[in-house]
């Protein structure tokens, strides 16, 4: 077993960070994130961590409705996968540009939410969780087989790469700063998103729709907005995804992938803008640091997440939280009157 | 004037209310009494369109508000305080309180009326930032009718605010929802607690599964030999 007095060492040293200004604290971050590639000693230490930041997007979007307005979606995947196949589509068949498909991307996938989000809000609960997997299957499917348009399981590929200034994206440490302009502009947008009107009417979604709609809070259209703003985050990371890899097949969209994001949220810490971000690298990074052991590596990393949640079952964040003596009973254990 | 008009509603196969019919004047405190079931809190659900009724009418001044949603509603003036509380636990009291200005758009009226709640309830104004779920029973039922007195109502319909406090936090409850009233609110408020709601109201209605059986004045229904035996405890 750990080691006690180890382990209040970290949770102190993450406590400390945990009230250090924000500003600060991200500033921090981009700093080391903007020295990163230069230290890396291969193109593979970039590429790997040009994933992570794929994924923190990815989770910051899903966090959104699963963290901020508690409905559990089980399909986020999708709205990545449309965000792919627009760019990969676009750009090969109409010649258009990273930029230009950019914004397209954003409209197509705030569509898609819009309308598979008025199909699934007439549920919920588990219904609704259901249903969102229900989705996520059906954008899989629809791109195995609408050959015409998807190339089916083959797949689309010579995907062209973006292009900034006359400037030509190749190399994973070119797209480095890529994407981390897209997480950065991502936690931007997610706190000035908690922080507004929507956001926290979401919360209050989240805490008891009964007292929510009794403030005056329309149900619908809020989880309608959660959805949309979550799905554009998912598809504007999707086409950074398309053009990144230059290549797209139905495969990279499975259902495991849209359970790896949901585990990203819940083993960071749902709710907070931290959380995802610690959640997706750890998901990430670990099984890259597991290599060694070949074999035994998905066994380890299993084990590993099963450990995190017996140890910290509000996730990271809730785990370093300052253990305030005046705790709700719900937030002791958020699996106790939790609709989601 | 608040005005329901023979509504009834139903939950599947039950009929939880059988064409109820009543009324609020302007600056009135009705009660609405009965036992467990019998339908009061659906009152309530119905008149802001928490629950779908199936049919009758309810009209704020003459203005139909059935078929509308609960946000218009509460836009219109109308706000419920709902049973058991139902604050935001993982929200600050300052949080509460601006959710229950959630359709209001002026910056500065919110923040008056913020002032104006934590002098009617200065309990909380020790509590502002504090997580609204480590509040005690009593100062919850305070937040959550603070938050209902955010949105400015015309109207406020309180849902057992009694339940599971101290007779003396009762006292101090009641105390405010009369000082609620004589700022102009008009009140309409179930309760179990038929004496102290009497009491306070002007008029009170009497609901058995599903029916309005008796009204009038509260000294009427105090002094009422089937209310006495029914709901005072029989002296």
């Amino acid at each position: 077993m750990m080691d006690i007095r180890f382990r209040r060492r970290v949770k102190a040293a993450a406590r400390r960070w945990n009230n250090m200004d924000m500003r600060l604290k991200w500033g921090i971050l981009l700093v080391i994130a903007c020295v990163y590639p230069f230290l890396a000693s291969s193109q593979y230490y970039v590429h790997i961590m040009n994933l992570a930041f794929i994924y923190i997007v990815l989770s910051l979007g899903l966090n959104i409705v699963c963290g901020l307005a508690g409905l559990l979606d089980l399909g986020f995947i999708a709205f990545y996968a449309v965000g792919a196949y627009t760019y990969a589509i676009l750009s090969i068949k109409l010649g258009l540009s990273f930029w230009e498909i950019l914004p397209i991307a954003c409209v197509t996938t705030a569509l898609f939410g819009l309308l598979v989000g008025s199909a699934a809000f007439r549920l919920r609960g588990d219904y609704f969780a259901i249903v969102t997997m229900g989705y996520g299957e059906i954008i899989r499917i629809l791109a195995n087989n609408l050959t015409f348009l998807t190339n089916g399981p083959i797949g689309i590929i010579g995907i062209p790469r973006p292009n900034a200034f006359g400037f030509k994206f190749e190399d994973p440490s070119q797209y480095y700063f890529l994407a981390l302009a897209f997480v950065a502009l991502a936690i931007f947008l997610t706190y000035r998103f908690q922080a507004s009107r929507i956001g926290r009417a979401l919360e209050a979604i989240r805490e008891d729709e009964i007292a929510a709609v009794s403030m005056g809070v329309n149900l619908k259209n809020f989880k309608l907005i959660s959805f949309i703003i979550g799905a554009m985050l998912g598809g504007s990371i999707g086409v950074f995804f398309a053009s990144y890899a230059t290549f797209v097949s139905p495969e990279s969209f499975s259902f495991m992938e849209s359970v790896m994001v949901l585990a990203m949220v819940v083993i960071g810490g749902m709710g907070t803008i931290e959380g995802p971000v610690i959640g997706a690298l750890i998901l990430v990074l670990l099984p890259e640091a597991l290599r060694s052991v070949s074999d035994y590596r998905m066994l380890i990393f299993g084990a590993l997440m099963v450990f995190m949640m017996i140890v910290m079952p509000k996730g990271f964040m809730g785990w370093i939280k300052p253990r305030r003596i005046l705790r709700t009973a719900e937030e002791e254990n958020p699996l106790v009157n939790r609709d989601f | 004037m608040l005005k329901i008009n023979n509504v009834v509603l139903r939950y599947g196969g039950i009929i939880a209310l059988k064409g109820v019919s009543l009324e609020v004047n302007k600056g009135e405190i009705v009660a609405l009494i009965g036992a467990n079931g019998a339908g009061k809190s659906s009152v309530l659900k119905s008149i802001m369109a928490l629950e779908k009724i199936s049919s009758g009418e309810v009209y704020l001044d003459n203005v139909l508000l059935t078929g509308l949603s609960t946000d218009k509603i509460v836009n219109m003036g109308l706000c419920l305080v709902p049973e058991g509380r139902r604050i935001f636990t993982r929200m600050s009291v300052h949080e509460n309180l601006l959710m229950g200005a959630f359709l209001r758009k002026d910056k500065q009226g919110i923040q008056d009326d913020i002032d104006k709640v934590l002098t009617l309830f200065p309990r909380l104004k020790e509590r502002l930032v504090q997580k609204a779920g480590t509040l005690s029973g009593g100062e919850q039922q305070m937040l959550a009718i603070a938050r209902g007195m955010m949105s400015r109502p015309k109207y406020l319909f309180l849902d057992e605010p009694s339940l599971g406090l101290a007779p003396v936090l009762v006292d101090e409850i009641f105390k405010i929802i009369k000082e609620i009233n004589e700022s102009g609110t008009s009140l309409l408020i179930v309760e179990q607690n038929a004496v102290k709601t009497l009491k306070l109201a002007n008029r009170g209605y009497v609901v058995e599964t599903g029916n309005v059986t008796l009204s009038g004045t509260s000294e009427e229904l105090l002094s009422s030999e089937h209310v006495r035996a029914a709901y005072l405890g029989g002296h």
